[in-house]
């Protein structure tokens, strides 16, 4: 292979690398950025006022105190509290749909095996080679498709790479999601050998009960925030 | 165990593998190796595949050493030992005072006739008119010499352990476990490389095709420069002649049938045109100086891998008078053992020995040593049923490997006979039955001799062996990731 | 529809891999490294295997035929051996007890069965070799019989036919590969290419006629095979008859030939298919069942009989056991 992809690749600074912007719109009740504490709260607003419309909750200031002063009847928890798609669902909309900044911002950090840096600085992981199919309802299934670009082309540490990467989503996404990892075409000498080896469930699970490759691997996760 | 080396493994074109790139510490490397940040990288370098003059080597060790790239190592390694670089090698020795010199295996002998439709003496006579011709050889060897000084260096060290173990146990009848033949070289790399419980087990004796190559060295004066090419039976010889431990033999290519008659293309070499001529030189021209052609030409009796379980038997029996050497058939074709009792009581055993070939029995072989060393069994409970007296039971005894004292150990199923670099045939039913062809000529139409009683001066004085080490698997990352 | 869960046993606590089934008994493997025997009538766990036996996940379990004896085959390389303990039938008490364990495959063991008669049990591995082991009635103690190493990747599967001495090896290097006895050691009769991707499970159709197998791969197709004889040219070789028609849209995991002619298969996407050959060769689909273990890949699909009445099995990676009823007696079949 006489072009080599990804060869010197320019190390990015971590401002640098793409990240959801500053949420200013006040997006925090229903807004793109869905995380656990939010949806919390807007379950204990909309115990106060039903309509989404109501210009209490328009005013987050008063919201703010309105909690503080409020002992808010607690909530039945859910079972499932790890699953913000269970709340959503009572909520009776889908949870946002995952969508491939959310899945960039959970693979970016994790660390090249052998480099100080992460995949995302590399590189190796890039915004626009992230693909996802996902319609948010936690009953269907979704897809994840990541390319990474290896920084040398025969490097068999592709294989370590994609599966820290499987590793990493496996463990963050809910289980609707079906993931593929693949190297990018024409980056990497055995590029179709090491796809098969990546999406091969089997492999990939014997490997997550290889105690040496999991220390490997948890190094390389450790950066993740 | 890696499938047996084939052909197929030889392949002219070799990818660096990723282990074969060893991180480039010195600086003179660090100039392409610094990224972006302009600090140095002493790791593996990003991007730049490392062409620079100073290029790493990989020494045998370095390749033995990682389970990860196993396999693109030993395709380095036996790169290094195809016919075409044979054949730039020779060239290079027409003018040079480097002789040639050419051991040849027995087995190949009858592999080469068999596959020319030739009896064993016409095929002699045509190699060595091949050699001495059209190569220029000066000297062409058979292995029997070689052979001869590793079995009785194996009968001496058997003998040795026995003694030391009855005065161990004070006569109790209590025997230890078997050693293992270490004449196999894809036997020992397996032993090394994924079984380490077995390589104490392994007598230190080394194979003929190195001691051949040692008694070169002894014959010949120390100025004289040799190249030394074996014509050995199977791939995992030419592993063999790379260890570390076989530098001072100095076997420089071993090469086998198949890349012979790859020679003998190129070079358009016409059989016909070296049969019932008039030797160019006879074989005693081409014998070392106090080497007898009828000596290291010839064979001896036993198995068509060397007789090494035979003739210790024959030992066993010629230090115990009056006794016999009974032979017992194991559970399939490839597992034999004789065993030495007196005449006139089948029950009272001097020794056993026995003959074991092929990946599964070796198989089975590990699984009862496993479990003999460990001083239990594999299996966690028995419930009832009597298996103790199988032994004893008198009519068709079975043979038991596991409670002798030597195991003649072939990776090969049928022994070297049935070597991967043979004549045999494409598939694997073609070549079992060619083997048993093939089998039966050796019996027939070697000359033997008795290895027991051979005399060898100071050559047998000397000791022959082998360093094993089981080969740690490496914590590299590069490896590791590899290896799922 | 014919497909009806009848039973839904979350019986692992992470992804389950196998399930056998004899004597209206289940046995499940799972990532959990324990395995379950269950009974199949009436839902009920008769016994929990040593969860410390193995190392690691169980990835294979089988039932010696006409026996109470089972081999568990695991990603920690080797297999273990059970048999129940006291007397059958009569005693109340249902416990498994160790055999043995068997070593030998450099790395994890991915499937194991039993031949039809109880004499064979053959393993495979990621090594990439298939072993045919011998055992002694008691099934304790164990012989390797061949090690057959013509596959040049892992070996995902193994499975023998229901009445001849052939055994199916079915790999990561996209080929089934049918083995045979031969003196005193086995060799491979026929190399099955076709598929575009690893070969996830094969099965042998129950049949005395003609010879023929399944096969489900990563190419997300199920084909049929078959072994046909020209008696002119006295030819004989392995032919694929058939592709199914496709359905699935992601790797198919698990195939298996019922008794009465049809074909199951499972995987990725969730989906159990049923098909049934209309004609010779040509295949129809009779139902279809999505998201049989909720979003969760099934890795498992079997038919199995309890009670006399043909039933299904899933095993999924929810850690659950789907038991499904099969009812050929309605009469809405799709594509039909």
């Amino acid at each position: 292979m006489s072009e080599f992809i990804n060869e010197t690749p320019t190390v990015l600074e971590d401002n640098q690398l793409p990240t959801r912007g500053e949420d200013t719109d006040g997006n925090l009740l229903l807004g793109t950025d869905v995380t656990k504490e939010s949806l919390h709260r807007t379950k204990l607003l909309l115990k106060i006022d039903n309509s989404l419309q109501s210009p209490v909750l328009q005013n987050v200031e008063l919201l703010t105190k309105l909690l503080q002063l409020n002992q808010a009847p607690e909530l039945t928890t859910d079972e499932s509290d790890e699953d913000t798609d269970d709340m959503a669902d009572e909520l009776g909309v889908p949870a946002d749909p995952i969508d491939p900044q959310e899945i960039y911002d959970l693979i970016a950090h994790i660390s090249d095996p052998e480099h100080p840096l992460t995949l995302g600085q590399l590189a190796v992981v890039n915004l626009k080679d992230i693909e996802v199919h996902d319609e948010g309802y936690k009953d269907r299934m979704a897809e994840v498709i990541v390319k990474i670009t290896p920084t040398i082309t025969h490097c068999s540490l592709a294989t370590l790479i994609g599966l820290g990467i499987r590793v990493r989503l496996e463990r963050a996404l809910p289980a609707r999601f079906r993931i593929t990892i693949f190297v990018k075409e024409g980056s990497h000498q055995s590029e179709n050998q090491v796809n098969k080896q990546l999406n091969d469930k089997e492999r990939v699970a014997a490997a997550c009960e290889n105690d040496q490759l999991l220390g490997v691997i948890s190094k390389m996760l450790s950066t993740c925030k | 165990m890696s499938a047996k080396l084939s052909e197929e493994d030889l392949n002219d074109y070799i990818a660096p593998g990723p282990i074969c790139i060893n991180p480039a510490g010195s600086s003179s490397s660090n100039k392409a190796a610094s990224n972006a940040n302009g600090t140095p990288s002493d790791e593996l370098e990003v991007g730049q595949e490392s062409s620079e003059p100073e290029k790493v080597s990989i020494s045998l060790q370095d390749c033995l050493a990682c389970a990860g790239c196993i396999t693109s190592s030993e395709e380095v390694l036996l790169s290094k030992q195809s016919h075409t670089v044979f054949l730039d090698a020779w060239k290079q020795l027409q003018g040079s005072s480097k002789i040639l010199v050419i051991s040849v295996a027995p087995q190949c002998r009858l592999s080469l006739a068999q596959y020319f439709g030739l009896s064993l003496p016409q095929m002699d006579k045509a190699l060595l008119n091949i050699f001495a011709s059209v190569l220029h050889c000066r000297y062409a060897v058979g292995t029997e010499l070689g052979r001869v000084i590793a079995i009785q260096h194996t009968n001496e060290h058997l003998f040795k352990l026995k003694k030391q173990q009855s005065i161990n146990n004070d006569g109790n009848t209590k025997r230890g476990t078997p050693r293992l033949c270490s004449v196999c070289p894809g036997f020992v790399l397996y032993a090394e490389k994924t079984r380490p419980e077995l390589v104490p087990l392994l007598l230190n004796v080394k194979s003929p095709q190195q001691v051949t190559g040692s008694l070169l060295k002894q014959t010949l004066p120390p100025e004289q420069e040799i190249y030394h090419l074996s014509l050995m039976p199977c791939f995992d010889k030419k592993l063999e002649a790379s260890r570390p431990d076989a530098v001072e033999e100095g076997v420089d290519c071993v090469l086998t049938p198949r890349e012979f008659l790859a020679i003998m293309q190129e070079l358009q070499i016409d059989i016909k045109d070296h049969l019932n001529v008039d030797l160019a030189a006879s074989a005693h021209e081409l014998s070392p100086p106090g080497w007898d052609p009828q000596v290291h030409w010839a064979s001896n009796a036993g198995s068509s891998s060397g007789g090494y379980a035979f003739q210790y038997a024959r030992y066993l029996q010629s230090l115990n008078p009056g006794s016999q050497i009974h032979i017992l058939n194991g559970r399939n074709g490839d597992v034999r053992e004789y065993r030495v009792t007196a005449s006139d009581d089948q029950q009272k055993v001097f020794g056993s020995t026995s003959e074991l070939y092929g990946f599964r029995n070796i198989q089975n072989m590990v699984r009862k040593l496993k479990g003999a060393q460990r001083g239990g069994r594999v299996v966690v409970r028995k419930r009832g049923a009597n298996k103790g007296d199988s032994a004893q039971n008198g009519a068709t005894m079975q043979a038991d490997p596991y409670e002798g004292e030597f195991i003649e150990v072939m990776a090969c199923p049928g022994g070297c006979i049935n070597g991967g670099g043979l004549l045999s045939g494409e598939s694997s039913v073609k070549r079992r039955a060619t083997a048993q062809v093939l089998d039966e000529r050796y019996e027939k139409e070697f000359v033997e001799l008795d290895p027991l009683n051979l005399p060898l001066g100071s050559a047998s004085e000397k000791s022959y062996e082998y360093e094993f080490h089981a080969i740690e698997k490496s914590t590299n990352v590069v490896s590791m990731s590899s290896e799922w | 529809m014919p497909i009806q869960l009848a039973k839904s046993l979350k019986l692992h606590r992470d992804k389950v891999w196998s399930i056998d089934c004899s004597n209206g008994m289940l046995a499940t493997g799972s990532t959990d490294r324990s395995v379950k025997i269950i009974d199949a009538s009436q839902y009920k766990l008769l016994d929990e295997l040593d969860n410390t036996v193995h190392k690691k996940a169980v990835r294979s379990v089988a039932w010696r035929p006409n026996s109470y004896v089972l081999a568990a085959g695991s990603f920690d390389s080797t297999i273990s051996i059970w048999n129940r303990e006291g007397e059958e039938e009569m005693d109340n008490s249902w416990e498994m007890e160790l055999l043995a364990i068997i070593e030998g495959h450099e790395n994890e063991v991915k499937s194991v069965a039993w031949s039809h008669d109880g004499a064979y049990l053959a393993s495979c591995s990621r090594d990439k070799s298939v072993w045919i082991w011998e055992s002694d009635e008691m099934g304790e103690e164990y012989e390797c019989i061949s090690v057959l190493q013509e596959h040049s990747q892992d070996v995902k599967h193994v499975v023998w036919h229901p009445y001849l001495q052939l055994l199916a090896s079915s790999s990561y290097d996209d080929t089934i590969r049918i083995w045979r006895e031969y003196d005193d050691d086995w060799e491979s009769a026929a190399v099955l290419n076709g598929h575009e991707g690893t070969v996830w499970s094969s099965d042998f159709e129950k049949s005395e006629t003609q010879l023929r197998i399944c096969s489900g791969s990563d190419d997300a197709s199920v084909k049929v095979w078959k072994y046909v004889r020209d008696d002119e040219e006295e030819q004989q070789e392995w032919i694929c008859e058939a592709t199914l028609p496709a359905v699935h849209t992601r790797a198919v995991y698990s195939v298996s030939w019922s008794e009465d002619g049809h074909i199951a298969s499972a995987g990725s996407d969730g989906k159990l298919v049923i098909y049934r050959e209309a004609q010779p060769g040509q295949w129809k689909i009779v139902d279809q069942q999505e998201l049989c273990h909720g979003v969760h890949e099934v890795n498992v699909a079997k038919w199995i009989k309890i009670n006399g009445k043909t039933m299904l099995a899933t095993g999924g990676d929810d850690g659950y056991i789907n038991l499904w009823n099969w009812d050929t007696s309605s009469t809405s079949n799709k594509n039909n």
